[in-house]
């Protein structure tokens, strides 16, 4: 009876020492990789400057994969869960091992919900153009930015530059893509016993920012670009500051319940 | 006699020919093609859907080669050309499928999209209209069946023909003529 008793108050004291293990782990978002080279293009990439958003604070950690691992290029998107210390970030990795990287620095992030003019300028967003300008081939990658008035879009020795004013609707949204994908994600699709299937199993999330503008000529255009997490939202809040046109909200606005973007709604010929 | 049943004859053979000529030179191939922005009343189609549709419409027509101009919805250049026809399109289903069921089942997740397609001239009489479907069963993303949609558009596309508009001196022949003489 007394053994029965003992064991029962160790179960009720144990309980929350497995909350607060819980409680440790946080849900992160990695929102950009950078591979670190040593200056010459012979040498390979051995580690990574992973920008990783937990709460309202963004991090950025030294990784370096072990052998073998693969390489993290493609995670950006990708939620995990993580246990934030004072110097370094303890996650699992996808075979359930636990891993430690070093912090080199973090910064706080501007919460949702300060007004739009409040918004830093915004540096280059890579991203990726699926469909949609004249004299860019289709699923191009390169980089928005916002410039003077014009969002402009650079795909190597290409430019894309489309006026604010210009843009009738400005529409956000989510999306998922292959991790391993391209070539190489086609060949994997045929690898033996599954495994091909197996991989396609694992996704990263992405953001779409569909938008619309007309041309001198009053033609309509249709855009759709891809980006890391979190960027369409900011991109699109700078866009409506700057004269951009929306026949949705903006996250920010809805929420003060301001009517600054449903003055702007669109307005069709 | 003989001359009369050979003159009945040849009247008769004569005759469908001469007709045939003149209903194939009523009809003449359209330059250029107004693509107006996808509507979808029945159905919520996501925005990028919506504009994929359009842009991939857009490029197929172009890609075909079988219209001189391929202008936009609301493009001034286009407003005032008898030459040219309009697309309407209007979205009646969409099943919005999963990449990812489909590279791992292989049989399930299937995007489907049912578009409503009205060719007319710009007077807005009704040319052709057909039901196309855009889908993606196996590779590819779910937008790749807007662009399935588009090719099987563009080549509806180019079976149309217009009514023959008369030429500038016909024009000027016609206009002294009652309006019921005048073709349109």
């Amino acid at each position: 009876m007394l053994r029965s008793l003992v064991g029962v108050l160790t179960a009720f004291l144990l309980v929350p020492a497995f909350g607060q293990m819980k409680a440790d782990y946080q849900l992160g978002t990695i929102t950009d990789v950078v591979a670190r080279t040593n200056g010459s293009p012979e040498d390979s990439v051995t580690s990574y400057d992973i920008s990783l958003r937990v709460g309202s604070t963004l991090y950025v950690v030294l990784y370096t994969p072990p052998l073998g691992a693969g390489t993290p290029q493609y995670a950006a998107g990708r939620e995990l869960l993580v246990k934030v210390g004072e110097k370094t970030v303890r996650f699992n990795d996808m075979l359930g091992e636990s891993r430690e990287v070093p912090i080199e620095s973090s910064s706080p992030l501007e919460p949702a919900g300060e007004s739009i003019e409040a918004d830093p300028p915004q540096a280059p967003v890579k991203a990726t153009l699926v469909i949609g300008a004249t004299g860019v081939k289709d699923n191009s990658n390169g980089s928005l930015t916002l410039e003077k008035g014009n969002l402009r879009f650079v795909h190597s020795k290409d430019t894309v530059d489309i006026p604010a004013p210009s843009i009738t609707d400005l529409i956000t949204g989510s999306d998922s893509q292959r991790v391993i994908r391209g070539t190489a994600g086609t060949i994997s699709m045929f690898g033996p016993y599954g495994s091909g299937r197996f991989l396609s199993l694992f996704r990263s999330k992405l953001d779409t920012l569909t938008l619309q503008y007309r041309d001198p000529d009053g033609g309509l255009h249709g855009l759709i670009f891809t980006m890391s997490v979190g960027r369409a939202e900011l991109l699109k809040r700078q866009l409506v500051a700057q004269g951009a046109h929306t026949t949705v909200e903006t996250q920010k606005s809805s929420e003060q319940g301001t009517s600054k973007v449903s003055e702007t709604t669109e307005q069709k010929p | 006699m003989r001359d009369l049943d050979r003159a009945t004859i040849l009247f008769c053979l004569m005759t469908p020919l001469c007709l045939t000529g003149v209903a194939l030179q009523a009809q003449e191939k359209p330059i250029g093609v107004e693509v107006e922005m996808i509507q979808s009343d029945e159905v919520k189609l996501p925005a990028e859907f919506r504009v994929a549709l359009y842009e991939n419409l857009v490029q197929q027509l172009h890609r075909k080669g079988t219209f001189e101009n391929v202008y936009r919805d609301g493009d001034r250049n286009a407003v005032g050309r008898p030459d040219t026809i309009v697309l309407h399109t209007n979205v009646k289903g969409f099943k919005q499928g999963s990449e990812r069921t489909r590279q791992v089942t292989t049989v399930a997740g299937a995007t489907s999209i049912h578009v409503h397609c009205r060719f007319s001239d710009t007077g807005g009489h009704t040319l052709l209209e057909r039901d196309i479907e855009g889908k993606v069963h196996f590779f590819g993303g779910n937008l790749k069946a807007t662009s399935d949609f588009a090719k099987k558009a563009a080549s509806v596309a180019r079976g149309i023909t217009i009514p023959a508009h008369p030429k500038p001196a016909d024009r000027a022949a016609t206009l002294d003529q009652p309006a019921s003489a005048s073709m349109r």
